[in-house]
């Protein structure tokens, strides 16, 4: 029998990647993937299109959809499943486990042992890295191959070992980019089949499952938990946007990060999900025009020089950046008309508005400016 | 007289006069019908844009027969320049503004430049030039005065498909602007020997209100800034150590000066021009006409002395 498939997107398993390859036998395998149920000795003509099937399903919603979110979250389970699987039976965490076995199984990877790539770290660095508790530095992998982990922010690479072009990881470390690389390549198989209109029943229910396993995905809050704005448990940033702005970063501060943050906060606090529209949470505009509008107007009036009066265009902006498209007069009809804007994650302020990021103790462990709010604004009495 | 606006008949005399298409570089040359470009033709910001031009020959056309206040070309590539449509990848750029430093050797007023905030502005881009060689192992970099600053170009296959994410994350990478874990802050390479680098180059620049605005508090900043605790400092930082550096600010002193440094070293460049992957960026061999000086490629940074290389004839003629 062959080992079984680590990657869903290799050569081998795109073969079955077809319609015709969805027998029953496929759909059941794609059913139990979605139970999170993990085998290794599946055939690969019923294995690899069982992902396809996933993949098909899910494009139906879209390739942004929750259900493409939940699909890519089940096929990342399953590789890294795999992966630690068959490591284990190589020997994995035991003294004769050979960290070669790692980059045979990762084929098409381009991952290198720290003695194939002829890179070592300082010796003071290793033992500095092992005095922390740290997982030892065994591979060895150039650096634009960790490009999709940093783009899903899974890793950063202020966080990673750099030197002479090559990333010196971890074992976790070398798993958990291969695993987001198989993502990217997920996002990259789902826009190529967007609007493909399947007929198959069977992938239409496929999608029904996902959808509901994307909502048990999503945190325990209420998805609808609405309430007034309080500006005193608003994060730093959002606190000197206030206070007005300098020149510099009057337009990033004002349209782009107070406007997305006072609206999700308002009115959708939790996991708006992609795509989101105000409309889908709201039923009277006048929480847009009278709670969160004249709040982003007075900070724009406090900027130096005021945001509108040289650049009265912006307002137009504002609107745009709630979902509105270009208008003064936000109508509820019109949500939907552009993007909602979500809020920029801290490390995009950082660079963008540096001025802005004055950190408090709140902000420790938080990655965006909407969650060091609704951590203190529906945190229960007692709690954090 | 140097960095008054030139007028709209110097800049023709510059056109006409000592432009050159060999300026022009030949990284742009080569792709020049794949770039977007842009020209301000009134000083009020690059208004004309979406225009392809396709020959060398129509580049030299335009520039002469309009003598624009301000050209420029995209770092990015398109199938469709002309609409900004096929985007092909893109140039990853750091942008240092001399006159947008934080912490300036001189004492220039805002907006203004001289001699000293250029040669740091210099300086730091040639540190930003080592990091990417050093750890990302890239090699086809492109300095580029830009009249007022340096523009460090970077054109390896490697990064020109990069998205804003991973060129942010670079971004911070380079210019130092997170706090490495602090269990790491001493190792010899990586990421916080780049912190390290940064903070060296920081500790010179650094006074008591920058120091107070940073929450360090009076005695502890004036500690520090003894030169003979400044050098033990440096020194240690060159060994990749914090020992004196933790001593005189203590457990939360020290914290807040991580943060000072992280918040100065974000601000040395412009982050926006980094991450956007359709920017427009002054055309090398153009005229900077708010500062009327040249725009150009630097083939031998080490050597460039912009008061010297990059003033026009119409400047140095001026009365």
């Amino acid at each position: 029998m062959l080992p079984p498939l680590v990657n869903p997107f290799s050569k081998r398993a795109l073969r079955y990647f077809r319609e015709d390859r969805l027998t029953e036998e496929v759909i059941a395998e794609a059913r139990r993937k979605l139970r999170g149920e993990v085998r290794l000795d599946v055939r690969h003509d019923v294995d690899a299109p069982s992902f396809y099937a996933l993949l098909s399903a899910a494009s139906l919603r879209g390739y942004a959809s929750k259900e493409a979110r939940a699909a890519k979250e089940v096929i990342k389970k399953q590789v890294s499943s795999r992966i630690w699987a068959l490591l284990q039976q190589q020997g994995w965490g035991t003294p004769d486990f050979n960290p070669e076995a790692l980059v045979y199984l990762l084929e098409d990877f381009e991952l290198l042992t720290l003695a194939q790539a002829g890179v070592t770290p300082e010796e003071g660095d290793l033992r500095l890295l092992a005095a922390q508790g740290g997982e030892p530095l065994l591979y060895a992998a150039r650096w634009q191959e960790l490009l999709p982990a940093v783009r899903s922010r899974r890793l950063s690479l202020p966080q990673i070992y750099l030197t002479q072009g090559y990333a010196l990881l971890t074992l976790k470390q070398a798993i958990a980019c291969y695993v987001e690389r198989i993502a990217s390549e997920c996002d990259a198989f789902l826009r190529s089949i967007e609007g493909s209109d399947s007929k198959d029943e069977r992938l239409e229910e496929i999608a029904g499952e996902l959808s509901t396993l994307a909502l048990a995905m999503t945190p325990v809050l209420a998805k609808h938990a609405q309430k007034s704005l309080k500006e005193e448990q608003f994060p730093p940033c959002i606190r000197a946007t206030l206070a007005g702005v300098g020149s510099g970063s009057r337009n990033y501060a004002i349209t782009v990060l107070l406007t997305s943050f006072l609206s999700y906060a308002r009115v959708a606090p939790f996991n708006a999900g992609e795509n989101a529209r105000i409309a889908d949470f709201i039923s009277d505009i006048s929480i847009i025009t009278e709670e969160v509008l004249p709040l982003i107007y007075v900070a724009a009036e406090r900027c130096s020089p005021p945001l509108f009066e040289d650049q009265p265009l912006e307002k137009l902006n504002v609107s745009y950046h709630l979902g509105f498209g270009l208008t003064e007069q936000p109508r509820l009809e019109d949500s939907g008309r552009s993007p909602w804007y979500f809020v920029p994650n801290c490390e995009k302020i950082r660079r963008e508005a540096p001025s802005l990021c004055t950190p408090d103790k709140h902000c420790r462990d938080v990655k965006n400016p909407l969650v060091y709010y609704t951590r203190k604004r529906y945190a229960k009495k007692g709690g954090r | 007289m140097m960095f008054r606006e030139a007028t709209p008949e110097e800049r023709q005399r510059y056109y006409r006069e000592e432009w050159k298409l060999s300026d022009v570089p030949e990284f742009i040359l080569s792709t020049l019908a794949q770039r977007e470009f842009g020209f301000d033709h009134r000083g009020e910001g690059p208004s004309d844009r979406y225009n392809r031009i396709s020959t060398p020959a129509q580049l030299e056309g335009m520039l002469v027969a309009t003598a624009p206040y301000a050209a420029y070309a995209s770092v990015s590539f398109y199938e469709k320049p002309e609409r900004r449509k096929g985007w092909l990848g893109a140039e990853l750029v750091f942008d240092v503004d001399a006159k947008d430093l934080p912490l300036r050797p001189c004492s220039c007023s805002p907006g203004e430049v001289c001699e000293l905030c250029l040669g740091m502005a210099k300086e730091y881009v040639l540190e930003l030039a080592d990091v990417l060689r050093d750890d990302f192992a890239l090699g086809e970099l492109h300095f580029v005065y830009s009249g007022r600053g340096y523009h460090l170009r970077v054109l390896d296959r490697e990064v020109l498909h990069m998205q804003s994410p991973e060129r942010g994350s670079l971004l911070d990478y380079v210019a130092g602007g997170t706090i490495p874990e602090s269990e790491l802050l001493e190792l010899r390479r990586g990421y916080p020997r780049v912190f390290r680098m940064h903070i060296l180059r920081l500790l010179p620049l650094l006074n008591l209100d920058v120091l107070r605005s940073g929450g360090i508090t009076l005695k502890r900043a004036n500690t520090l800034l003894n030169p003979k605790m400044l050098r033990r400092v440096a020194n240690e930082l060159e060994e990749g150590k914090f020992a004196t550096l933790k001593d005189i600010l203590k457990g939360k002193g020290f914290a807040s000066f991580l943060e000072l440094a992280r918040r100065i070293n974000a601000e040395m460049l412009d982050a926006k021009v980094t991450v956007d992957v359709k920017r427009i960026l002054r055309l090398p061999s153009s005229l900077h006409s708010k500062a009327s000086m040249k725009c150009m490629e630097v083939k031998d940074i080490e050597r460039f002395d912009p008061l010297k290389h990059a003033v026009p004839r119409f400047v140095q003629e001026r009365g």
